[in-house]
């Protein structure tokens, strides 16, 4: 196996999938960084959905290969990666509509209390299924809520929920795919600071269409079109970029 | 007997049986494709058809075949009646939920055929077919009618074919069957078609049944084979594919005749079953259908 | 919280003490019944395991039931076994048998986990069926004198007293329905709820939900197939009618009238549905009419059952 370099958490190489005779994504090498916000950019239809999907094992390759914390994972059913700490936020809201706020969070929650060991120990304050779910809802902001049933909330309050519930799992790389898709702009607002806050360790995957708003926060952005990396930069960088302001920014 | 003539016979055998079953198997398949449901209560309308048949032969004296082709007419039409009740009452209040669906269906089932079983008695009764000739080949005699069940299918399902493929009401079916939220924005009149689907698949058994009834006795739990074996055919034809159904309808309706002439009924039963269930599960498009990327 | 599960606690308490108490009230004619209705309600509680709390409708659960009771019954019959041996064995195959029928079914869901289930349980009957010089077929087998008594820790127990059977039958519903109720207000019963609710959010955090979905099955499977034990060994009876698609059916149908995803509503149910059909039978032939319109009844307006109802409108707290 090809050595990973130190800073690395995940890294693709070469990644390709095919629908029908569509490639959604098209040899893709991804490299990211401990702790970056990398925002990945491009107009519909581009592979970011798709890409994501192999990276949480919802879909698997044609061909490729994906090592997440020196580990190479290409194989390995959702479930296994989500252990390792890979969350994923559909970009279509996926929550448990008919239970309360509190038992949507509590089964991140609870997984979290299983996979607590060894390398991955539960920080003091945090011991108990209450305290997990408790603290969760206070940093979303959702804490009013707990009893309501998840059905029942606004739309941007559903969204939070889904991030809550991934946060309850303490996710070492955190998929947001669109979070801001159909939030008020005092919403996007909020989400900013959430995601601020949230950030301390962790790595996020951004998946945007709001530029700004992904602009404000990433580290690095990386634009795809017809799933292939078109460029890759910091944020300033890619506003210059050539290429990306006459395929993308339409300029 | 000889093998020859043993197995002429049993292939005759099992295209009348090929025949009724691809009606009321495409019956199923229709209703399966179209509104993605399982409509468990199909065997009874089955049954219901044949027992219509029965009383209408039954009440009109005269020329048997009067009677058979008043019970062509009339046994589909009330059956398809009672389907489309049920469809707009039950079904569309559960918005033909597939679960739900089909519970609701098995409820369906017992209704019918226990009203049948107040209403009609427990006993087998014959009808009689509509004409007697026999045709003589040299080593038996074979029924004229049986023969002509294979064509009355046959026109049948070239029929069905034709409202599919040809006609306004075809195109509606199939443009809910691809696309149900579409259709609706199209501004067809999705909760109709279904309920028309559910009766024209109700009515396709029923005509399965009426043809049927002549040759087997009408009893309240006929419907039970049918909808077996109406079961078996879908899933092996692969999930709501006509053509599939149809291959499969003929291929299984030809074996299960050669196959029961060599093996005990039951474990014949059994292990075809078993292999249905194991299809289901490692091939759910079926050993007939397309695949679908 | 506390005090909500203070409160189921004691009312599910309450309802065993009921059935306690019941017998020394009740002629011997009732006693048989509700013996019969408590085994019964300990397949409805196992049935409601798997599609009340993980969400899978299975309409082949006929299958378990009958495993238990073949295997219960057939070394008593053929081998001479003990009534306690036969018992846990049948239990044990109950399990493997549900774990590898599972195993595979799952593989399937919705509508075709629906039908393979219920194919897999025709195959089943039919074997009953196939094998008659051993297993009697429709006619059955009736067990012999031997299993009519047994000794247990030094006591000697008599099958055939009705209140002795009355008390076994309520022994094991109490054994299974505190069993059940511990499962599923654990963290065993969130990782139902959570596949029934969201399968594939409940994947993406890390459950391996195959894996929750055959848990279900197995603890299903084993509670039926100890009810078939039960239901063969107190009666000292076994036939195919129960491998039958009808016993699926029933059994569907007392979880649904009672209350899918309720703990009492299975056993609530089956009382319900039992004393209903036993009218019935007594006033027509087409007794089964009365399932056909409960069926649909309920599918169509009560699709909570009766505790499903009460518990959204006005208990919550019931678990
Ligand atoms: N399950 C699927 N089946 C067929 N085609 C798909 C599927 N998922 C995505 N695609 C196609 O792959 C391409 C990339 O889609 P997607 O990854 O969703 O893009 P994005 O998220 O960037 O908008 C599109 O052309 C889309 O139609
Ligand atoms: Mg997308």
């Amino acid at each position: 196996m090809v050595a990973v370099v130190a800073v690395s958490l995940l890294s693709t190489k070469k990644l390709n999938r095919r629908f029908g005779g569509i490639t959604a994504v098209r040899d893709v090498d991804l490299s990211l960084e401990q702790g970056e916000i990398r925002g990945i950019i491009g107009p519909n239809g581009a592979g970011k959905t798709s890409l994501v999907n192999l990276l949480s094992g919802r879909l698997a390759p044609d061909s490729g290969q994906i090592v997440f914390q020196g580990i190479d994972i290409t194989g390995q059913p959702a479930w296994k990666r989500a252990r390792l700490g890979i969350a994923y936020a559909f970009q279509i809201t996926s929550i448990y509509p008919g239970l309360t706020v509190f038992e949507n969070v509590a089964i991140g929650a609870q997984m979290r209390i299983q996979q607590s060991s060894k390398s991955r120990p539960l920080p003091d304050q945090k011991r108990s299924l209450e305290e997990i779910v408790g603290s969760c809802l206070r940093l979303t902001g959702l804490d009013w809520s707990r009893t309501q049933l998840a059905v029942e909330l606004a739309y941007g309050h559903q969204r939070l929920l889904e991030i809550a519930i991934n946060l309850a799992v303490d996710p070492v790389l955190f998929i947001l795919d669109e979070p801001t898709q159909g939030l008020s702009v005092d919403e996007i607002e909020e989400f900013t600071d959430l995601l601020k806050r949230i950030r301390s360790n962790r790595t996020i995957i951004l998946i945007e269409h709001n530029l700004p708003f992904v602009m404000n926060l990433a580290d690095r952005v990386t634009v795809m079109d017809q799933g292939g990396i078109l460029a890759e930069n910091d944020p300033k960088g890619i506003q210059m970029d050539a290429r990306v302001k006459t395929t993308y920014l339409g300029e | 007997m000889d093998l020859g003539p043993f197995l002429l016979l049993a292939s005759l055998e099992g295209l009348v049986q090929a025949a009724v079953l691809s009606l009321s198997a495409l019956g199923l398949c229709l209703v399966f494709g179209v509104l993605r449901v399982v409509n468990v209560a199909h065997g009874e309308f089955y049954m219901v058809g044949a027992v219509i048949a029965w009383s209408v032969s039954h009440a009109l004296s005269g020329h048997p075949l009067l009677g058979f082709l008043a019970a062509l007419l009339v046994a589909p039409l009330l059956v398809g009646l009672a389907a489309f009740t049920a469809d707009r009452v039950i079904l569309r209040k559960i918005n033909h939920n597939p679960e739900a669906t089909i519970v609701a269906t098995i409820g369906m089932l017992y209704v019918i055929q226990q009203s049948v079983l107040i209403g009609f008695g427990p006993d087998a009764r014959a009808m009689d077919p509509p004409f007697y000739f026999h045709i003589n080949f040299p080593w038996f005699g074979y029924s004229g009618y049986k023969l002509s069940v294979i064509l009355m299918a046959a026109a049948l399902l070239l029929m069905v074919w034709y409202v599919i493929s040809r006609t306004r009401l075809g195109l509606l079916m199939r443009a809910t069957q691809i696309d149900r939220e579409m259709a609706q924005v199209f501004g067809i009149p999705v909760g109709w078609v279904y309920g028309l689907v559910f009766a024209a698949g109700a009515m396709l058994a029923a005509l399965g049944a009426v043809l049927i009834a002549p040759i087997r006795q009408v009893h309240y739990l006929m419907g039970l084979d049918p909808l077996l074996m109406s079961f078996i055919v879908v899933i092996v034809g692969g999930l709501g594919s006509i053509r599939g159904a149809l291959l499969a309808a003929l291929v299984i309706g030809m074996s299960d005749g050669i196959i029961s002439m060599f093996f005990s009924p039951t474990l014949a039963k059994m292990i075809s079953t078993l292999l249905v269930a194991l299809v289901l599960i490692f091939k759910p498009e079926g050993l007939f259908g397309q695949r679908k990327s | 919280m506390d005090n909500s599960r203070k409160r189921s606690l004691t009312l599910h308490i309450g309802v065993l003490a009921f059935l306690f108490l019941l017998p020394f009230v009740l002629p011997d004619y009732h006693q048989l019944t509700i013996t019969r209705i408590m085994i019964l309600a300990i397949f409805a509680l196992g049935y409601n395991v798997l599609f009340g709390y993980a969400g899978l409708l299975s309409l082949g659960h006929a299958m378990f039931f009958a495993c238990g009771l073949y295997a219960a019954g057939l070394p008593i019959y053929h081998l001479g076994w003990a009534v306690p041996s036969a018992f846990l064995f049948a239990i044990a195959v109950s399990a493997l048998a549900a774990a590898l029928i599972g195993a595979i079914a799952l593989r399937t869901q919705g509508v075709a986990f629906m039908i393979v289930t219920l194919m897999f349980s025709q195959v089943v009957y039919l074997t009953t069926l196939y094998f008659s010089d051993t297993t009697g077929g429709d006619e059955g087998l009736v067990l012999p004198g031997h299993a009519r008594s047994f000794e247990i820790l030094g006591m000697q127990v008599d099958l055939t007293s009705p209140q002795v059977r009355y008390y076994i039958a309520l022994g094991l519903l109490s054994a299974s329905a505190l069993i059940v109720y511990r499962w599923v207000n654990g963290g065993l019963g969130r990782e139902w709820v959570a596949v029934r609710e969201n399968e594939s959010r409940t994947r993406m955090l890390g459950y391996n939900t195959f894996l929750i979905k055959l848990k279900a099955m197995v603890i299903s499977g084993t509670l039926s197939g100890s009810a078939g034990a039960a239901y063969g060994l107190l009666f000292a009876y076994i036939g195919s009618t129960f491998a039958t698609i009808q016993y699926s059916i029933d059994v569907l149908l007392f979880t649904l009238l009672g209350g899918v995803g309720t703990v009492l509503g299975p056993i609530l149910g089956s009382f319900i549905m039992f004393y209903l059909i036993d009218f019935f039978s007594e006033h027509t032939t087409a007794y089964l009419l009365a399932t056909g319109v409960a069926l649909i009844l309920l599918i169509m307006y009560f699709p909570l059952g009766v505790l499903g109802t009460l518990r959204k409108k006005w208990l919550p707290w019931l678990p």
